[in-house]
């Protein structure tokens, strides 16, 4: 793959550009599932293909192409610097790439059984176990049950040298279902609602989760749902599960520290951020002194877990929030040096071969506090737990949120009381993480794989982890609903 | 090679390894070419060339799938082989429905392809950019936005004897523009880069920006609204899913136990239509099934579902497939993706000066389904939001979210406007709707901008 590499390489030398890389990626992919008893997927996919930035007279130009071709190779590394020098006759100022150094390299993330050679038949023979489990009352108008895994080898050569060869293996599944009853619909799932989960190992992932252990309990829990009362409306104390606080991590703290959001650059489409330059100098109170929210780019299983990003930027561990201040952004190299900073922290990724690399959220995770569980249960007199996301909406600066999950519990006097139906909270981000009066214990901290993060134009769509113990909010409006 | 002799090469070569078994090839290709910019200059510029190759293979009631993106021959014969060993590992489905035979489908409409838009070349598109942030600059505002220009194509063979294929263009113009801390937005649409009013939607967006500067707050509550056509299209695209037959037989849609009922108010007509007018495109679904224009509400009354085959052999009753599939096997389909609405009797103008009091949305942001059966849905306002006082644009006000029954809503209309659009919708989707007037909107919480 290399040589192609030295192909663009040279054409973007000889050329005389400010800066250019090639990456070739080749992905493999199969996704298995069964719906209502029936095979719903069952596909495998291979693809390869590169991209080609050039920056001229301090523009970018991107181009990308499937066909890996010493022809092809050289006309999309040509019209990469075409695009750049008609991007360059309106620029206000010229793109300046924080400095990095050259790394010769192979990294390949870990995984103890490749999914691959697993069986297909024991494969879908697990599904269908799973599906017929959720199915087993009639009051279950849908099931699904899925495994996806995939397999990444990107090639990454730059002008400035660095050439790295990356391989990832990321394995996730699940099951979902759906109770209906008298116009009533209820969803419950595992481990994961809306977008998965998924993480950067191997068929381990699938065998621990004991699945057809746990497809009972999310078909029982579906159909209590059903006759559940509705999530009451007011204020009260907000308890959030993992997979509901990832996506709390998600969309009010990782996108809001985008750097790229932050500076104008999404403005038109995803928006921008509350989170702004001078908070960032000045000092900013983001939430309670116990919330540290920790980008990492090395964390073991982590979706956004790798060597380098795409900018060849060598992976990082650092503060978004610290102690409940503001400490840091998600940043790539050409954006970094406008706060100041002289090292990118990493965050440029694509989607794949045909995408341009864009700023990314990286693994961010809430760090663990030092509550048991059962303590913060009984330390709170009239509350409510939330947990798997159903539905989430966010303002375009990343402030007013409302987010709904697909189960509650409410919790009086120290006590779970009971289950409630869509439940809903909503909020403004300073305002609800300042909120945060406990965190459970490592004991509770779990990884969080999200798989479908869209953002830029082209959307891209991309994925990264968040870990999270379960955590307390005080005073949070919840039961919003349409009236 | 041209194209469609190189994708009926691609299925010859899919049959044939199949050796006697169902086989489908569904190729997709496309080039996108975009210019995004930010800040009165350029920051992002990319054309990406893409290519997928879809193979489904079919034996005794077992089906394997796999997809590729490159055209030698080799390849593509060792993904029809994994797709064999897929299907293999199959339990057998009796009920699994074969592959569709050829029907005579309807003529791609004229129009949707344009050879100039597919040639639009990076220096083309800057000089648009520049147009518009020339014109911020003189005012002091700063542009963001995306122009793009993009061809696809859609090929779709199988071992039956099908073999249909699509071309289509379309060009995108965004133009958000800042004016301090407030900001306007619109958009041009079409399957023609030269008939992009590219002047028209700058001045439009300019315009809003600078009516928006120092909004005001209100209370959040329930008030009279007026969605302009990007957001009464984002809102009425909420109701897409609910139309499908498969969420109709999973319990899943707002019209189980309604079909043939008032769910919506009178003048409430909603179509899905592919084969002419503004939302043509393709004229088969992913099964190779004609698309049919269907009438999904006629004056409020649900007059009919979508169908792919599957869901009409489950739904029975003479059902039939109304052609939207999307590609086979999925949990989606079928699916409408060319729906339209129709509009009133006066211009978004005339009904804003016929409002007393009332707000006045001009994009919403980041809706999500909170309650399938009655379509219940949340999202915020964007890019100027006004109160509406005697009916005259009195003020900006501060962007609030919504939460708010689009069933319900839909029975709370007051007025559509007769200028119909072909729009942007939050979640890129377009549709050609209306301007919609709605009274006792319901605003659950707001913002500080």
């Amino acid at each position: 793959m290399f040589d192609y590499c030295e192909k663009a390489i040279d054409i973007l030398k000889s050329r005389r550009v400010d800066f250019g890389d090639i990456r070739i990626v080749e992905k493999k992919e199969q996704g298995l599932g069964v719906k209502n008893g029936r095979v719903a997927a069952a596909d495998v996919s291979h693809s390869l293909g590169f991209g080609v930035r050039a920056l001229v007279n301090g523009a970018w130009g991107f181009a990308s192409s499937n066909e890996l071709t010493p022809r092809e190779v050289e006309r999309v590394t040509g019209l990469a610097i075409e695009i750049a020098k008609a991007s360059s006759l309106l620029k206000s100022k010229a793109v300046r790439l924080a400095p990095e150094p050259a790394y010769q390299d192979r990294w390949v993330s870990p995984f103890l059984i490749d999914p691959f050679q697993v069986s297909l038949q024991t494969k879908m023979d697990l599904l269908f176990a799973v599906d017929k489990i959720l199915r087993k009352d009639k009051r279950i108008k849908s099931s699904i049950a899925y495994m996806d895994y995939d397999h990444v080898r990107k090639h990454l050569a730059t002008t400035d040298g660095t050439r790295i060869e990356q391989v990832t293996l990321c394995t996730g599944g699940g099951c979902i279902c759906n109770a209906v009853e008298n116009g009533e619909i209820q969803e419950r799932s595992f481990p994961a609602g809306n977008g998965r989960n998924m993480q950067q190992v191997g068929y381990e992932f699938i065998d621990a989760l004991r699945m057809e252990e746990r497809a009972e309990q999310v078909r029982e829990e579906a159909i209590a749902l059903l006759s559940a009362p509705q999530c009451p409306e007011g204020k009260m104390d907000l308890i959030i599960g993992g997979n509901q606080l990832a996506l709390q991590i998600h969309e009010s703290a990782g996108h809001a520290s985008e750097l790229d959001r932050v500076l104008g650059y999404e403005e038109s489409f995803a928006g921008s951020s509350f989170l702004t330059t001078d908070k960032y100098k000045n000092g900013f109170r983001y939430g309670s002194p116990i919330v540290n929210l920790v980008a990492d780019a090395t964390l073991p299983g982590g979706l956004a877990t790798c060597g380098y990003d795409d900018d060849g930027v060598r992976a990082q561990r650092w503060h978004i929030v610290k102690d409940g201040m503001l400490s840091g952004y998600m940043t790539n190299r050409e954006f970094c040096g406008e706060i100041g900073l002289k090292r990118a922290n990493g965050c440029n990724r694509a989607d794949g071969h045909s995408s341009i690399p864009i700023t990314r959220i990286c693994n961010l995770s809430l760090m663990p506090g030092d509550w048991e569980y059962d303590d913060l249960i009984a330390s709170t007199k009239n509350g409510i737990i939330m947990d798997n996301n159903k539905s989430w909406s966010i303002d375009q600066k990343r402030l007013n949120f409302q987010f709904g999950s697909e189960i509650g519990w409410l919790v009086k006097n120290g006590k779970i009381t009971g289950m409630v139906k869509n439940p809903t909270y909503q909020g403004i981000t300073p305002e609800f993480w300042n909120s945060c009066d406990a965190i459970c214990n490592h004991k509770h901290w779990k990884l969080q794989g999200v798989v479908n993060c869209g953002k830029g134009q082209p959307g891209q769509t991309a994925r990264m982890t968040h870990a999270s113990s379960p955590a307390r909010f005080k005073n949070v409006t919840v039961g919003v609903k349409a009236k | 090679m041209d194209e469609i002799k190189q994708h009926r090469r691609i299925c010859d070569i899919v049959f044939s390894r199949a050796k006697g078994r169902q086989a489908e090839a569904l190729i997709m290709s496309g080039e996108n070419s975009l210019t995004r910019f930010a800040e009165n200059t350029i920051s992002q510029n990319v054309s990406e060339r893409s290519l997928n190759i879809r193979i489904r293979i079919q034996e005794g009631g077992k089906i394997g799938l796999a997809s590729l993106n490159h055209t030698g021959e080799k390849e593509i014969s060792a993904a029809v082989d994994q797709a064999v060993e897929i299907m293999k590992a199959q339990t057998p489905d009796k009920k699994l429905l074969p592959m569709a035979s050829p029907m005579k489908t309807p003529k791609t409409a004229p129009g949707v392809f344009d050879q100039a838009t597919a040639e639009i070349t990076p220096a083309q598109r800057g000089m648009k950019v520049r147009e518009l942030a020339d014109a911020c600059k003189k005012r002091g505002l700063k542009a963001s936005g995306i122009i793009s220009n993009e061809v696809y194509g859609v090929t779709l063979g199988n071992s039956n004897g099908v073999f249909q294929t699509y071309r289509g263009t379309e060009a995108n113009f965004n133009a958000t523009v800042k004016a301090g801390e407030d900001f306007g937005v619109a958009f041009g649409v079409s399957h023609k880069f030269g008939d992009i009013p590219f002047k028209e939607v700058a001045e439009r967006a300019i315009g809003k920006a600078e009516m928006a500067r120092k909004p005001r707050a209100i209370k959040p509550g329930r008030y009279t609204v007026i969605l302009e056509h990007c957001p009464a299209a984002s809102f009425i695209i909420c109701t897409s899913m609910g139309f499908s037959a498969r969420a109709y037989l999973e319990g899943r849609s707002f019209l189980c136990g309604k079909l043939g009922q008032r769910v919506f108010g009178k003048g409430i007509n909603i179509m899905d239509n592919s084969l002419d007018g503004p939302m043509a495109g393709m004229p088969f679904d992913f099964e190779g099934m004609p698309r049919q224009k269907v009438m999904l509400s006629e004056d409020g009354v649900t007059a009919s579902l979508l169908h792919d085959r599957l869901s009409a052999r489950d739904f029975g009753k003479g059902a039939k497939s109304t052609g939207h599939a999307l590609p086979q096997p999925s949990g989606w389909s079928p699916f409408p993706m060319n729906m339209s609405m129709s509009g009133g009797k006066r211009s978004l103008e005339e009904i804003i000066k016929g409002t007393e009091r009332g707000i006045l949305v001009t994009q919403l942001h980041y809706i999500n389904m909170l309650r399938p059966q009655t379509v219940d849905i949340t999202g915020m306002t964007r890019n100027g939001t006004f109160w509406i006082e005697n009916g005259e644009i009195a003020y900006p006000i501060k962007n609030m979210r919504m939460t708010e029954s689009v069933v319900g809503a839909l029975n709370r209309v007051e007025e559509l406007s007769s200028d119909l659009k072909f729009t942007e919708s939050d979640y890129g989707r377009k549709m050609y709707v209306p301007a919609m007037k709605i009274r006792d909107f319901h605003f659950s919480s707001g913002t500080e901008f």
